[in-house]
């Protein structure tokens, strides 16, 4: 019990009446995370749930993308590090660290190693349309678009095929 | 009113349509042996019709047209009107074989393909002959469309509408109107009038149409005719249900409404009377009335369904909670010890009790008699036996013993290789038997039983065994053994060198009565289901193959250890014995670091090593290591872990699909204190190892 009332559920809905109230058209809304200094955003219909704080079992001989498995409530869970998977430097998880429970193409169920998980940001469907490109680089094939925000640019990402990176 | 075959028809079709088709094979093969069995031809003919009527339903004609060529034979056979012979039975058995193919078709989602013209012909040909006089050649149901009684086994929807019409005409004027026209159609088909008639006679009889005509006479008859052909009340309010488009399963539409009436049949037959008022029904009234008198208690009393399907994902789904339940169960015993109280101790103590008990319960709703594996083998055996050319019986024993469902269907294939194995090298010739003073026909004998948490199966043949000096050879010259090694072989260990993948060749087959085709395969199989398999065989008497199998999959006993301060779990049934590693004799031969116990030199892995953690270097021991002695085929192992914990039953969840490329680990289970201990899979463990040249068979003794 006490580890799961250490993970914290994020859920969309608390964001909801904030963003009703600009009326801006519809709204997409995307789960930002930084990795490595840089700012994620996956759609919130991919995310499941975001935990604190997990206990991460390592697979020996698993490959180094994936730090192990994790105990979600009675189901077991494969962990992967963003970092690794984005091609960045292994860093320590610190108490920022958070993971991002997603759904990916196969239809498993992965967690997300991060830095951080910022917010739940909103853009009217337009902007995200406008930003989708096209990516022939194999490398950024889960880049989805780019949306500048703040003065930064926040990108946004598709975790769907997350099962074929790692797996090759 | 509307009848759309939407899919969950058709699902229910496949289920039952499939299992009626599942019997058949078998009731052949019996029928083969005794040919003037009217039970079972009037039951292969109904099955026949049945599945006809619901293909008819869901408008799969060229299921239709292959089962009517079918019923037609087995409606001769059962009127006795010709005789069972080879030639049927060959083209029946083709039959069952495009059935089954046809079914596989609508299984994935497509419209089946029909059969030949040129095997329909000979299926339809099968009942010409001697059909001539009594029986007219009958029209195909399809392309009929004109009498309402061949509605009873409707082909088309606008038929079926019909047939649904004239029930309903009749439901407001009665059975008069409606048996002359179906009358007229006796004629046309002999079958399906009668058919009609009698379903018209057991719809307005069951009185639940509130027709006027309902007389308590008529439902006597109707519910006696039930009765006497095996038909419960459910079954037939399930029709009405059907008719009337409440209920949801087509073919327990169609079983009921046309097995009682293709009974009917024979009996109504001879009585081509003018129409009237049903001469079907006075038929059939005079010979049930006695059936009447003697079940009427019964009869009007319909028992209570007693019996649910139930979706086998949703058994897979209670099961899982179980077994959650079963690992808080586990946690609470765990933090028992941590409350000094006593009263928590013995709620704990009540839930631990419920939660074992519930945990069988559920077990027990997934277990399936080991019938639905045997039952295929009459059918495996006759055709391996006649494509050799030799005679063979099959005897079954302990085909009630009840085993998990998923194990049921794991074990079918394995058990087809090594019954079709024992026909094909096990059992020799008839002429070759009876030179060696056997009777001509070889006995195969499977059987099931259970031992404690464990199945035991075995095959049995009384063939010619194997050779151990012969397959010690064969070990050697396929340099699976080495020859000294190969000299130490116990005859038991040479027959088991056949489960051996590199074993199995062509030649051995000429050479030797060796069983080599796969035997790798099964052993594999076998291996997964936690299983193990044995063989012991003597020259000139047989072979007998043992398999034992846990009798659940679901719930995993293992060894919980420690290795690098995590915990794995290795499942206690390949697990021999756990002993402390400091006083014993460690050698290393051959750059093999080996453990010498009971003087036997026993391989020695760390398991830090074969995780790929860092540890000490081999050989050198700690105080408190320990050592888990593993069976690994016929190899045994020395594992040395940090420490020993000790029991626990765990859940298997399996790994993600991520992390289907790392070998060597069966799955995790959450332990009772919530942490995740990964399950060790070892012979994925081995496969893993196998690079740094730990593993040679060379250790066999």
């Amino acid at each position: 019990m006490t580890e799961q009332a250490m993970q914290q559920r994020q859920t969309p809905e608390e964001y909801d009446e904030e963003f009703e109230a600009q009326d801006k058209g519809p709204l997409s809304r995307w789960v930002s995370f930084t990795v490595d200094e840089e700012i994620y955003a996956l759609n919130v219909l991919d995310v499941q749930e975001v935990l604190r704080d997990a206990e991460i079992t390592p697979i020996p001989g698993a490959p180094d993308s994936i730090l192990g498995i994790i105990n979600l409530r009675g189901n077991v869970v494969t962990v992967v590090d963003a970092r690794i998977f984005f091609g960045l430097e292994e860093k320590k998880h610190d108490e920022n660290s958070r993971v991002m429970v997603i759904e990916v193409a196969s239809g498993e169920i992965v967690g997300l190693v991060v830095d951080s998980v910022a917010e739940v940001i909103a853009f009217p469907e337009s902007v995200v349309d406008q930003a989708m490109m096209s990516v022939n680089d194999d490398r950024a094939r889960h880049i989805l678009g780019i949306v500048p925000q703040d003065e930064k640019l926040i990108i946004l990402v598709d975790m769907k095929s997350l099962s074929d990176i790692t797996a090759t | 009113m509307a009848f759309e075959p939407d899919n969950e028809l058709l699902q229910d079709f496949l289920i039952e349509a499939g299992e009626l088709l599942n019997g058949l094979d078998e009731q052949l093969i019996e029928l083969e042996q005794s040919p003037d069995d009217a039970d079972r031809l009037n039951s292969v003919f109904r099955a026949f019709h049945t599945i006809k009527g619901g293909a008819g339903f869901l408008e799969v004609h060229p299921l239709v047209e292959i089962c009517h060529g079918a019923e037609d034979t087995f409606n001769l056979l059962r009127n006795h009107e010709i005789r069972m012979n080879s030639r049927i039975m060959d083209v029946m058995l083709q039959v069952i074989d495009s059935l089954n193919g046809m079914f596989d078709r609508l299984r994935a989602g497509q419209y089946p393909e029909s059969v030949s013209p040129e095997f329909l012909k000979e299926i339809e040909a099968l009942a010409r002959p001697e059909a001539a006089a009594p029986v007219k050649p009958k029209a195909e149901p399809e392309s009929n469309p004109v009498p309402a009684a061949e509605a009873a086994v409707a082909t088309e929807d606008d038929a079926f509408d019909r047939m649904l019409a004239d029930l309903d005409a009749a439901e407001s004027s009665g059975a008069d109107s409606v048996a002359p026209e179906a009358s007229n159609a006796a004629d046309d088909d002999l079958i399906t009038d009668d058919e009609f008639e009698n379903l018209l006679d057991e719809l307005h009889g069951k009185g639940q149409f509130q027709a006027p005509q309902a007389s308590p006479e008529a439902e006597k008859v109707a519910s006696a005719t039930a009765e006497s052909d095996e038909i419960t009340d459910e079954e037939f309010e399930a029709v009405l249900d059907e008719l009337y488009g409440k209920g949801k399963s087509p073919t327990a539409d169609d079983e009921s409404a046309v097995a009682p009436a293709s009974d009917a049949a024979p009996k109504a037959a001879p009585q081509p009377k003018p129409p009237s008022k049903s001469s079907a029904s006075a038929g059939s009234e005079k010979k049930a009335e006695p059936a009447a008198k003697a079940k009427s208690p019964e009869a009007h009393k319909p028992p209570v369904e007693t019996t649910v399907r139930v979706d086998t994902e949703r058994l897979d789904s209670i099961m899982n909670l179980v077994g959650e339940l079963v690992l808080v169960r586990n946690r609470m015993n765990t933090l028992k010890s941590t409350f000094e109280n006593e009263e928590i101790s013995s709620v704990i103590a009540t839930l631990d009790m419920v939660t074992s008990d519930l945990q069988g319960a559920v077990m027990k709703t997934r277990m399936q008699p080991v019938k639905k594996v045997f039952g295929r083998f009459p059918r495996v055996v006759r055709d391996t036996a006649r494509t050799l050319g030799k005679e063979v019986n099959l005897e079954l024993e302990g085909e009630d013993t009840d085993l998990d469902k998923n194990l049921v269907e794991a074990l079918a294939d394995p058990l087809i290789h090594l019954v079709r194995n024992a026909v094909d090298h096990g059992i020799e010739m008839p002429d070759q038997r009876e030179q060696a003073g056997k009777p001509r026909a070889g006995t195969v004998l499977l059987s099931a039983a259970q031992e404690g948490d464990h199945i035991r199966l075995s095959i049995r043949d009384d063939g010619s065994g194997m050779d151990a000096e012969v397959l010690r050879r064969k070990g050697v010259d396929k340099g699976i053994v080495d020859p000294d090694a190969a000299e130490r072989l116990t005859d038991q260990e040479c027959f088991e060198l056949i489960l051996h993948p590199g074993f199995s060749t062509k030649d051995q087959i000429s050479d030797i009565s060796g069983r080599g085709v796969g035997m790798d395969v099964v052993k594999t199989a076998i291996t997964k289901l936690s299983g193990t398999i044995s063989i012991d065989s003597s020259m000139g008497e047989g072979t007998q193959i043992n398999i034992k199998v846990p009798l659940t999959l679901a719930i995993l006993p293992t060894l919980m250890v420690i290795v690098s301060g995590r915990k794995y779990a290795v499942a206690l049934s390949v697990v021999n014995e756990i002993f402390e590693m400091a006083d014993k004799e460690i050698n290393v031969v051959d750059g093999q670091t080996t453990i010498t116990v009971r003087d036997r030199a026993v391989p020695l892995f760390r398991m830090t090593d074969w995780l790929g953690l860092r540890g000490e270097p081999p050989g050198q021991r700690s105080e408190t290591d320990q050592v888990v002695m593993v069976q690994h085929g016929a190899q045994l192992m020395a594992l040395v872990v940090d420490s020993v914990i000790g029991q626990e039953e765990v859940v298997i969840k399996p790994l993600g699909e991520l992390l289907r490329i790392v070998e060597g680990f069966a799955g995790a289970t959450i332990t009772g204190d919530g942490h995740i201990a990964l399950i060790l899979d070892l012979p994925g463990m081995v496969r893993r190892n196998a690079g740094r040249g730990h593993q040679r068979m060379r250790s066999v003794a």
